[in-house]
This record gives structure tokens, C-alpha cells and sequence, in this order.
């Protein structure tokens, strides 16, 4: 008996470490509204990654008819610099999911350090960072934006999508540490975090063993938060023209349409394509944050969901 | 009870990011690529023929750190200058003072801006209740879906199909414009119905952005709401559910109302996009010209007005928060 | 010999009202107690009455407004961070809610763990584990370790937390209400456990319950408190039998005995 109990545990343990890598996958999948958004993301991926190799034109030549619409060569016509908008869409698409990335991964981490460093700091510590961020919040981010955009003007070839990234990053990061900030203060207060302070455990370890793991689902909903406000930044930094609009992606589409007024002259085919796949990613971000967050927050689950009683989610026992 | 501890904090935390700003607006030029100060001499010796008017020296000196004085006298001048509503002449619009300039483009923003975080703010909490009242039902679904959508379409391409589609191809809204030309600036009839048919598109394409994260967030604050103890007790007392409705509703609403003062900043974004594209006289037009002539005083003074403003707008929600939240009035926190 | 001593002890909370308006909430007035080594005593007084900002201030959670805390006849009132972390280590404390003591995305094993990790256990940490959750009677150890809190009864977490506690090796155990939120049939399980862990371990424990009923079971000495204040201390069965305030007489009157009926 004893011994078929000690078998038991030692599989326990193998499957709690297999547990550990694909947690996050597993706690994505139990939630309707983050399992499309995840589907539509990693389609989004698939099409970013092998457009590079299946776009039919480079979307950079400038030889074709101009403002041709749709044919069977064209799928999506061509614009009026005579460019395959097929081709661009999907080139477009690895740039446009890079900086969307790179922006929501950035941004997640300044937001945790700073939001749980001012939740579990001195309150003279939290109030001035608080502070900070409301200030971060209540600027208007066009401002920020044409601000430290025309900061890179000069020297936006060099960089790449850098820039960009930075200043979405700027922009975007006050949002997360507002949220973290607050849930770290009411988990701060939680007997089991005492328990640790009480037993020794120093604040860092408090901090990278528990209050993370904790926040976890609020962490990963933050990130497809900040990546949406990246990839929508995206668009906004080059319709301001701060941005590098020598690069192709879904932004700087926009830009060339609505600068060359696409929309008056009836190009449907080059403006609405970049519209609809930047809003089909953002949408897969809005469900994906959205589900997290009902994974956060199990009030506003399904009542029927039976799978958290056997152990995989984060579950608090109060609240 | 008047929360006066509230208030007198904010008030203090306002005026702090006040002078922040404003010494923020000081630096920019001087920490910016490019010298503005020389391109914005350049520009006025242009504009003047070749000669150049004292007045405009006297500008250069006090906002570009051209003159040898050192930092501080020249902050001080500028605080002087500000303190006189001096912000300059503008470049583009030369020889308009900044200030003038900003006295004619501000009432339009805001009228954009309130009307339309109010109407939104509105609507998009009554839609988020009614999702989160028939939650998991279609219903749900489609507010929910609506409200997906709309937050995650572009905005300014939202906004060129409106203009297509309502004023360039069929003609019922105006090409642009915050009045028509015949009509008589005044609080008279003809006016107000003109000004209020010119924002109409505007404003609505900014509800129609904007909503969609109060949907959300609303659907979010009253599931948990529907679903607490004492929404239970209160339907066990047998009250009808549209007063429980309106209970869970009342609590919900709070933590909406910070994200309220919040979301200025946001909705300020958005408006000086969208009037750039609605050729609407505010703020973001003009700002749009600035940058493309590199009118920086123009520039710098729409930066300046549309922080304050900002501030303005968050300090008075603050206020009226302190007054909703019984929280707030008993602590003083 | 005393071992934990307060002289004087005081905790006022301020909450403010207004600008100038502000009201102090006296939690702890002069409150003189001691513990003397192997010794196991109680601090009953209803709800409100203090109980739980002693134990917090006793372990340094709160600091202290007024009065002095001798540990070792030492005063370690103005202890700083790092010496209040050496002086921790002497003593541990009980939570209240074992479903909230617990930290929800650990295992047990991780529970008992870090806290020998944190002292440098010389020995081996594997083998100490299990002593530990025997302690504790978890049988067999190998069957509890890798379960989280959430699959756990409350009388189990809580002594999965007893067991962290005792991993510290403390010299006094501070058990803030142990069994308030256990089901009746397994209080007795864990009230017999502290007292059988203070013998083995010669441990000094303060429990602190609202209920006098086990008071009177594990306890040597008791202490009553009502509106901060000690009202009355002395041996708990005299103390039971005889009260002296009038307090002190209301609370036994109220305490729910089977064989009373209202």
C-alpha cells in the first residue's frame, strides 16, 4: 500500500514538472474567448511567417499597371505606385506581428517592474510612482508619440522598426503598471505573503516565487493588452508619419492609401485588405486579454466550468 | 459632507503636473533634434522679408535659448511670458500669435471631446449592462462582438470611410468645417444647428471607437456584481430584477468613473486625429499643419493647452468622484 | 526564566477624517504579558477585542506605538529589518485562515521547503520534510507532499502550515485563532497536536481564541483581554471556575456548553 502510494507521487512529480511548460498553453485553452483568439493569433503567425516566402511579387517593385483592381494575377490589385497589394499584405504581416510583439513584451515587462516594485514598496515609494504613472496615463499619447517620433525622424533608416518600438513602448507601458500596481497592493496584504516575510523569505523572493506566479493570468492578459495597443500604435505612428515608411508593413499600407487618398478614388482593394487583417489581429488580442482575464478572474466564468476544481488554474481561496 | 482633504490632494498632485508640464514645455524645444531655433529664425526672417521685427527677437530669445542669457533668466521669461498668455507667433499662420490662434481651435476640441466621452460613456455603460445582465446568451454575443470590432478597427481608416460614404459620395454630411459660412457666429439658432450638423459625423465616429472599451469594462464590473451575495439576498427579498439590476448597475459603475478621468487622455488622442481627417477647425487640424511646416511655437502651445486641459478635465472628474464614492468622503484617501 | 515579554505594550491605529479631523483607535493599551519557556498559555477575549494586532506586533507584522517587547530579557523594540529577520527566526506564527495561509500556487513540499532552504539546514532537506509532515501527523509524507493547498481539507492545511512554522526551528509559536475556521471534529486533532509539539520540541505557545471552551483544554495560564486591555490573567482553571471581572464572567457565561440549554 505505502509503496503503490509512493509509485503514485513520483508520477505526480513527473506530470507537475510537464505541468510547468505547458501551464500557460493549458490555461489559455480552458477559455472559449481566449481559445479563438488564440487559433485567429497563431494563424496570424503562420501567414506572417510563410508570407515571407509565398508572396507571389516582391511588394517593393514598382513595374506593374497602376491601380489595377483585383484580377486572378492580382488578388488584391495593385497600387497606385503600380505594387502588388497581395504581395505587401503579406510581407506586411511579420512587421506589423513584430513590433505588435515586441511592444506587448517590452511594455509587459516595464509595467511588472514597475507596477509590483511600487505595490510592495514603502507608501511614500507607491504615491510617487503612482504619480508617475498617472501622468504616463493622462498625457495624451499623440502627443508622446509626435514627440519622440519626430525625435527619430533624422535617423529612422538605421534602426529598423526600433524606434517605433521604443515609442510604443513609452506610451504603452503605464497602462499594465496601473493594473499591476494595484493587484500587487491587495495581494501584498494576503497571509500567505506574510507567511513568507514571516519565515524569512526576502522581498525579491516573495516577489519572483509568489507574487508572479499569483498574477500570472493578469501578467499574460497585460501582455495581449500591450501588444494590442502596439499594433494599433503601429498604425497610428506611421498615419503621423513619425514612422519608417520606406518599410512595408500593415501601417505604412495605410499611410501610402490614405496619402494618396484611396479612399476617393475608389481603391477599395488597397485600403480596406490592411484595415481588416489589422483589425482581425487586434480582435484575436481583445479576445485573448479578455479570456485571461476571465481566467484571472473566475467570478466572471461560466458557472459550469468544472476543470478548476481539478487543480490547473489559479485559484485564490478568497475572493 | 464636502470631501475637502480630496479635493485640497488633487488639487496639489494637479498643480504639480501643472508646473511639470509647463516646465516640460520649456525644455522641449531645447532638447529637440534639428535646432528649432533656427529653423523657427529662419522662417521669420522669411516671413518678413529679410528684415527681421524686434518683437520676434525678443520670442526667440524667451522660448529658444537663442539669446546668451542664461537658463534660468530665461525660464523665468518664459514663465513671464506665459503668465501674459504670450506663447508666441506661429510660422504657418505667421503673423497670428500662438495664443490666438489656440483661443479659436480650443472651444471646437472640446466640444468634440465632451460630447463625445459623455454620449459614450453613456451609451456604452447602458450596452455593457445589458451584456452582462444576459450574459452568455446572443445577446452578450453580439454586444460583445460589436464592441470587439469596433475597438479594433482602425480609427482613422473608420473615419476616411465615413467621410466617403456620408459626405463625398452621397453628400448628407458637410466635406469639413465646424459652420457653415452663412451663418452668424452667436448663441443663435441657425448657428447652433449648423455647428451641431457639421460635428455630427465627427462625434459619432469617435463614439463608435470609443465604445467599445466601455461595453467591456462595464460587462466585466457587474458580472461579478450580478453574481455577489448580496444581489442573492436581494432577489430572495423578492425585489423586482430590474431594481436588482439597477443595484448592480450603481456598484458597477464606480470603478468605471476612474476609468472615466482616464480616458480624456485616450479621447483627446482620438479627436485630434479624427479632426484632421474631418478638416474640423480644432486643435489636431492645426496641429497637423504645425508639424508639416515645423511650426514648433504653434506646436509647443497646442502641447501646453492640450495638457492643461486635460488636467483640468481630470481634476474636476476627481472631484466629482470624491462626491459619488462614500469611500472617498469617510477616509479621505 | 521568561522568554517573550511585553512592558507597557501599545498599538494605535489613526484613521483620518477630514484635514484636521482624525480618530485613534486604540488596538492594544498597555498590555504587560509573558511567556515563560515550555510554557503554553492562552489570550482569550471576544472579536475586537486586540487579540490579533498582539500577535501581529509580536512578530514585528505591526510595529508597536508605545511600550517595550523583551525577548530574552532582551529589548528588541527598535529592531531594524535585518535583526527583526534573525529574531524571526525565534518565532513563528499561526494564521487564522488556512485556506489563505497557503500559498494557492505551491505545493506542500514548497511550503516546508523554502523555509528550510532560508535557515541552512545542514542535514539532509528531503529526508527533514518528512519528519516534518510526520510531525504534523501527514502519513505518509510521500502522499501529501506534491498535493497543492486547494486539494487539501482545512485541518490538513493547516498542518502543512504548522510544519512550515516548525521548519524555522522557532523557540515560541504564536497560533492566532488555529481552529476558528476548522469543523468542530477536527479542533481537537490539532489542539492535541500543538500541545503534543510543545512538549516534544519544548516549545513556548501563545494561543490566542475567542473560545474558552479549548482554552481550558491545552492551556496553563490565561490571559483575557477586552478593548485592548489584559482584564484579568492568572491559571486557567481558577480563572474558569472563579472569575474575577465582570467581563471575564459575561464570556464564560456566553461560551455554548452542551449541557446548558437557554
Amino acid at each position: 500500500m505505502n509503496h503503490d502510494l509512493f509509485k503514485n507521487s513520483t508520477v505526480n512529480g513527473v506530470s507537475f514538472k510537464f505541468n510547468k511548460i505547458i501551464k500557460p498553453l493549458k490555461i489559455l485553452l480552458t477559455n472559449n474567448k481566449a481559445k479563438v483568439g488564440f487559433i485567429i493569433l497563431a494563424g496570424m503567425i503562420i501567414f506572417g511567417v510563410l508570407g515571407q516566402f509565398f508572396a507571389p511579387y516582391n511588394p517593393n517593385r514598382y513595374e506593374f499597371v497602376r491601380s489595377m483592381p483585383p484580377s486572378y494575377s492580382h488578388l488584391l490589385g495593385t497600387t497606385v505606385y503600380g505594387q502588388d497589394v497581395f504581395s505587401q499584405l503579406f510581407y506586411g504581416a511579420a512587421p506589423t506581428l513584430l513590433v505588435g510583439f515586441s511592444v506587448g513584451i517590452i511594455g509587459t515587462f516595464i509595467s511588472i517592474f514597475v507596477g509590483i516594485s511600487a505595490g510592495f514598496a514603502s507608501e511614500r515609494i507607491n504615491n510617487i510612482v503612482t504619480g508617475i504613472i498617472n501622468i504616463f496615463l493622462i498625457i495624451p499619447g499623440v502627443l508622446l508619440i509626435m514627440l519622440f517620433g519626430s525625435y527619430f525622424l533624422g535617423i529612422h533608416q538605421s534602426l529598423g522598426y526600433l524606434p517605433t518600438i521604443l515609442i510604443l513602448v513609452i506610451t504603452g507601458w503605464a497602462f499594465g503598471a496601473r493594473t499591476f500596481r494595484s493587484i500587487t497592493l491587495s495581494i501584498a496584504k494576503r497571509d500567505f505573503i506574510l507567511s513568507s516575510m514571516l519565515i524569512g523569505e526576502s522581498r525579491l523572493g516573495i516577489i519572483f516565487r509568489q507574487i508572479i506566479r499569483a498574477i500570472f493570468p493578469v501578467i499574460i492578459s497585460n501582455f495581449f493588452f500591450t501588444a494590442m495597443y502596439g499594433t494599433m500604435g503601429l498604425t497610428f505612428v506611421e498615419y503621423l508619419g513619425v514612422g519608417n515608411l520606406l518599410q512595408v508593413n500593415w501601417g505604412t499600407m495605410l499611410y501610402w492609401a490614405i496619402n494618396n487618398e484611396a479612399y476617393l478614388t475608389g481603391l477599395w482593394w488597397w485600403i480596406l485588405p490592411p484595415s481588416f487583417m489589422i483589425s482581425i489581429l487586434m480582435f484575436s488580442f481583445i479576445l485573448l486579454n479578455f479570456g485571461m482575464d476571465e481566467i484571472g478572474n473566475p467570478s466572471l466564468r461560466r458557472f459550469n466550468s468544472k476543470k478548476n476544481k481539478k487543480g490547473d488554474l489559479n485559484e485564490h481561496p478568497e475572493n | 459632507m464636502i470631501p475637502y482633504k480630496y479635493i485640497f490632494k488633487k488639487s496639489i498632485a494637479f498643480l504639480v503636473v501643472l508646473y511639470g508640464a509647463i516646465t516640460l514645455n520649456f525644455l522641449l524645444p531645447r532638447l529637440l533634434p534639428g535646432n528649432p531655433a533656427e529653423i523657427v529664425y529662419l522662417a521669420i526672417i522669411k516671413q518678413g522679408g529679410g528684415s527681421i521685427n524686434p518683437i520676434y527677437v525678443h520670442q526667440l530669445e524667451s522660448e529658444y535659448g537663442i539669446s546668451n542669457a542664461p537658463m534660468y533668466s530665461q525660464y523665468f521669461q518664459y514663465l513671464i511670458d506665459l503668465l501674459h498668455g504670450n506663447l508666441g507667433v506661429s510660422i504657418a499662420f505667421f503673423p497670428d500669435p500662438v495664443s490666438s490662434i489656440l483661443a479659436g481651435a480650443l472651444p471646437w476640441t472640446l466640444y468634440l471631446v465632451i460630447t463625445s466621452i459623455v454620449i459614450s460613456f453613456f451609451i456604452g455603460n447602458r450596452l455593457g449592462r445589458y451584456a452582462g445582465i444576459n450574459r452568455n446568451t446572443f445577446k452578450d454575443l453580439f454586444v460583445d462582438l460589436f464592441s470587439m470590432f469596433m475597438a479594433s478597427f482602425p480609427a482613422f481608416v473608420l473615419a476616411f470611410i465615413m467621410l466617403d460614404i456620408f459626405s463625398v459620395d452621397s453628400g448628407i454630411f458637410p466635406l469639413g468645417g465646424a459652420y457653415s459660412s452663412s451663418v452668424n457666429i452667436g448663441f443663435n439658432l441657425p448657428f447652433i444647428i449648423s455647428a451641431v450638423y457639421h460635428s455630427f459625423l465627427p462625434i459619432l465616429t469617435i463614439i463608435l471607437t470609443s465604445i467599445g472599451g466601455w461595453v467591456l469594462g462595464m460587462r466585466n464590473n457587474i458580472i461579478p456584481n450580478v453574481n455577489s451575495d448580496f444581489i442573492t439576498f436581494s432577489q430572495n427579498l423578492g425585489l423586482k430584477k430590474e431594481q436588482i439590476n439597477r443595484i448592480a448597475y450603481r456598484n458597477a459603475i464606480l470603478p468605471n468613473l476612474t476609468g472615466f478621468s482616464m480616458s480624456i487622455g485616450l479621447s483627446v488622442s482620438g479627436v485630434i486625429i479624427e479632426e484632421s481627417i474631418f478638416s474640423y477647425p480644432g486643435v489636431g487640424l492645426y496641429m497637423i499643419t504645425a508639424i508639416g511646416s515645423l511650426d514648433y511655437p504653434l506646436l509647443q502651445g497646442i502641447f501646453l493647452m492640450v495638457i492643461i486641459s486635460v488636467l483640468v478635465g481630470n481634476l474636476i472628474v476627481d472631484i466629482l468622484y470624491g462626491f459619488f464614492d462614500p469611500r472617498i468622503k469617510q477616509e479621505g484617501e | 526564566m521568561s522568554i517573550l515579554r511585553t512592558e507597557n505594550l501599545s498599538k494605535v491605529f489613526i484613521s483620518r477624517k477630514g484635514i484636521v479631523k482624525s480618530e485613534n483607535v486604540v488596538a492594544l493599551d498597555n498590555v504587560n504579558i509573558e511567556l515563560n519557556e515550555r510554557e503554553l498559555i492562552g489570550v482569550v477575549g471576544a472579536s475586537g477585542s486586540g487579540k490579533s494586532t498582539l500577535a501581529k506586533t509580536l512578530v514585528f507584522l505591526y510595529k508597536p506605538t508605545t511600550g517595550n517587547i523583551y525577548f530574552r530579557d532582551e529589548n528588541i523594540t527598535k529592531y531594524k529589518s535585518g535583526k527583526i529577520k534573525k529574531y524571526r527566526k525565534n518565532i513563528q506564527m499561526v494564521f487564522q485562515d488556512p485556506y489563505a495561509s497557503l500559498d494557492p500556487n505551491h505545493t506542500v513540499e514548497w511550503h516546508v521547503k523554502r523555509p528550510l532552504i532560508l535557515i541552512k539546514y545542514k542535514g539532509d532537506i528531503n529526508e527533514r520534510i518528512n519528519e516534518l509532515l510526520n510531525m504534523v501527523t501527514l502519513n505518509p509524507p510521500e502522499y501529501y507532499r506534491n498535493k497543492f493547498p486547494h486539494q487539501l481539507s482545512g485541518g490538513q492545511r493547516q498542518r502543512v502550515y504548522l510544519a512550515r512554522a516548525l521548519a524555522v526551528e522557532p523557540s515560541i509559536l504564536i497560533a492566532d485563532e488555529p481552529v476558528s475556521m476548522l469543523d468542530v471534529s477536527v479542533r481537537i486533532g490539532i489542539l492535541n497536536l500543538l500541545k503534543n509539539i510543545r512538549d516534544m520540541l519544548d516549545l513556548s505557545i501563545i494561543y490566542i481564541t475567542h473560545d474558552l471552551n479549548t482554552v481550558s483544554m491545552i492551556t496553563d495560564r490565561i490571559y483575557v483581554m477586552h478593548d485592548g486591555k489584559i482584564v484579568e490573567e492568572g491559571n486557567t482553571d481558577s480563572i474558569i471556575k472563579n472569575p474575577m471581572n465582570s467581563y471575564t464572567r459575561e464570556l464564560i457565561e456566553a461560551a455554548p456548553n452542551p449541557y446548558k440549554r437557554i
